[in-house]
């Protein structure tokens, strides 16, 4: 061939290859930058003391159990499974924790999560029977976030699991839209979640219907 | 519902072009800002391919984020893909300035290849994804900011025209009066933030 | 390299301040200079790509042919700052919050792309790390003065006028002419000097 199409081809080749590998360096990172593990530290304890209140200090919900974080055999469904059936939904069930002492026992909370625009967006929404006392943000690196109404979270208390939120329609044009619906989405299945399952994570034998534990426990 | 999307677009162009001037406001796209900004004339130029630059651009990345990114889930690699686009476009737009308009095309020079490097562009295009902007309204905020870059260029030539003319002290001269000046320009704008339909 | 070459490169920073003489990535230096930590934290991304860019390009510069040089650049830039972008939204949510927007604005700082056409691409990887850590040092200098000096002035005038962008213009403008004073005032001093020194010898 001739040499100013060698040299053309080499060009685009260099180009294209230099593309490749810095694409590939980053979908590497991106595997291996801190995938978001969910635990029951002090700070997850905290929030759930916030929104769900034990009646106790953050220190002793967490060390005596008052807040206990579930596992798969416990509501009967793998995570993961439940997660993948459910992918339509753009979001996922991260963990489940119930509060079995203290003022709101009874009680549980789902951690949720959805893509937003920087990252996912974790979301924590307690329930109590099948209504939502309470929900708040976890963890989150969107840019625009404080573009957000700071009473969103407060706006879903006294939902209930069949109800479809919808905050856009609630809060409109905020400046932050994927923050907004990655919050939407989150909240969304937990209380898919909810409705699916709370008669495993709370099971009506241990727990009166207002959720007050057995004197036994 | 349609009257509530009018009002949207409204907002979209009042922002773009006074409350939330790139230049003047979010402080963004001053590089060519500050060196072209001298003569009227080139300014509007300047304007011209800025706005059709931003526009273009914004929608293109829009399609490629709604439905190549977003599906698969690649969205951090939205940065690199939305440079790649601009500066493709700017590429093409030098092309064909080169054909079409051979005075618009000298009176820009370098300033050209700059559109790639403007803040303006690549901001507006994050901005628009970030607001979860329809297609329409990407059009329209992308023409809006253009316009309100346009204005501060303009006004800016202006001023810097008579200032030639005057005895301006040795450590002011060139960027640090034009500094300054854009100072003052943007006092002026700020006054706008009053006016909002949100 | 020799101890000349060295000294002209690594005061490069200083003596050609991407800020104040080069006048070059303008756009974050007046919207996040509007206090400290942001001023110090889009500085030093800012410089980390700086020094990377500039290797990598330097490394790779016989290898990448004339007629792409420029979308080459622009693609290693672009990944380096997604990098960064992915560290920021992992490690350190709180900042993603207030400069998030701009760490993405890093690709089209004119000082990267500048450094990369005007040294990198045309130096060895040495020369290539002092002047990035050079310039990036000097802009992380001139943006995080800023952000002190509009601090203050914030703290002493209340919010609303220099933690805004019209504030922001007139502090880079006013600290530019006193920047182009003292440099003038240097320059004539040592003018005076040589000229002193000339008339002795004769």
């Amino acid at each position: 061939m001739s040499r100013p199409v060698f040299n053309a081809l080499k060009a685009t080749a260099v180009l294209v290859i230099i593309t490749a590998v810095c694409v590939g360096a980053l979908a590497l990172c991106n595997m291996f930058f801190p995938k978001y593990v969910p635990t029951l530290d002090g700070a997850t304890a905290k929030l759930i003391n916030e929104i769900c209140p034990t009646g106790v200090s953050d220190d002793i919900a967490l060390s005596d159990g008052y807040i206990e974080l579930l596992g798969d055999d416990d509501y009967g469904v793998k995570l993961a499974d439940y997660n993948k059936a459910n992918k339509s939904a753009k979001a996922e069930i991260l963990a489940v924790y119930r509060q079995s002492k203290g003022d709101n026992a009874g009680a549980f909370i789902i951690e949720a999560k959805s893509s937003g625009r920087d990252g996912d967006v974790v979301v924590l929404t307690a329930y109590k029977n099948e209504n939502i006392v309470g929900a708040t943000v976890k963890k989150q690196g969107e840019s625009y976030w404080n573009k957000l109404p700071t009473d969103m979270f407060e706006s879903l208390v006294g939902e209930n699991v069949y109800s479809e939120i919808n905050l856009s329609a609630k809060f409109g044009k905020t400046g932050a839209t994927l923050s907004l619906t990655a919050v939407n989405r989150a909240v969304n299945i937990s209380n898919s979640f909810a409705k699916e399952h709370n008669r495993s994570i709370v099971k009506p034998d241990d727990f009166t219907v207002y959720g007050h534990a057995k004197e036994s426990e | 519902m349609i009257m509530d999307y009018f009002l949207a677009i409204i907002s979209i162009v009042i922002s773009g072009i006074l409350t939330n001037n790139v230049v003047l406001n979010q402080s963004i796209g001053m590089c060519p800002f500050l060196g072209v900004s001298k003569k009227t004339q080139s300014a509007i130029g300047m304007g011209l391919a800025v706005t059709f630059v931003i526009t273009v651009a914004s929608c293109v990345c829009w399609i490629i984020y709604t439905f190549i990114l977003d599906p698969l889930s690649i969205g951090y690699l939205s940065t690199v893909a939305f440079i790649l686009v601009i500066a493709s476009l700017v590429q093409l737009l030098d092309i064909a300035l080169k054909k079409m308009s051979p005075t618009l095309y000298s009176s820009l020079g370098v300033y050209l290849a700059l559109i790639t490097t403007n803040c303006a562009v690549l901001g507006t295009a994050n901005s628009v994804i970030s607001q979860g902007l329809d297609f329409f309204q990407t059009l329209i905020t992308g023409l809006a900011i253009g316009i309100g870059f346009t204005v501060a260029l303009i006004l800016m030539a202006g001023i810097r025209e008579k200032q030639e003319l005057y005895d301006v002290p040795k450590p002011f001269r060139g960027f640090p009066i034009a500094l300054v000046t854009a100072g003052i320009m943007a006092m002026a704008f700020y006054g706008f933030s009053g006016l909002s339909f949100t | 390299m020799n101890k000349e070459e060295f000294k002209k490169t690594a005061l490069g920073g200083l003596i050609n301040n991407p800020v104040f003489v080069l006048v070059l990535g303008m756009c974050p230096t007046i919207a996040k200079s509007d206090n400290i930590i942001n001023a110090l934290s889009l500085g030093l991304c800012t410089a980390f790509v700086l020094i990377f860019s500039n290797v990598i390009i330097s490394l790779l510069r016989k290898a990448i042919p004339d007629k792409v040089h420029l979308p080459a650049y622009i693609v290693i830039i672009a990944s380096l700052v997604t990098l960064v972008q992915m560290f920021v939204s992992s490690f350190l949510p709180d900042l993603n919050d207030s400069i998030g927007a701009f760490i993405s604005l890093i690709t089209v700082n004119c000082i990267i792309l500048g450094r990369a056409e005007a040294f990198a691409g045309k130096n060895k990887v040495l020369p290539s790390l002092i002047d990035g850590v050079s310039m990036g040092l000097g802009f992380i200098a001139a943006i995080t003065l800023l952000g002190a000096v509009r601090q203050l002035l914030t703290i002493i005038f209340g919010s609303g006028f220099f933690d805004k962008t019209m504030g922001g213009f007139i502090v880079l403008g006013l600290v530019m002419a006193v920047f182009n004073a003292i440099f003038a005032s240097v320059k004539e001093k040592q003018r005076k000097k040589t000229v002193l020194i000339e008339r002795e010898v004769a």
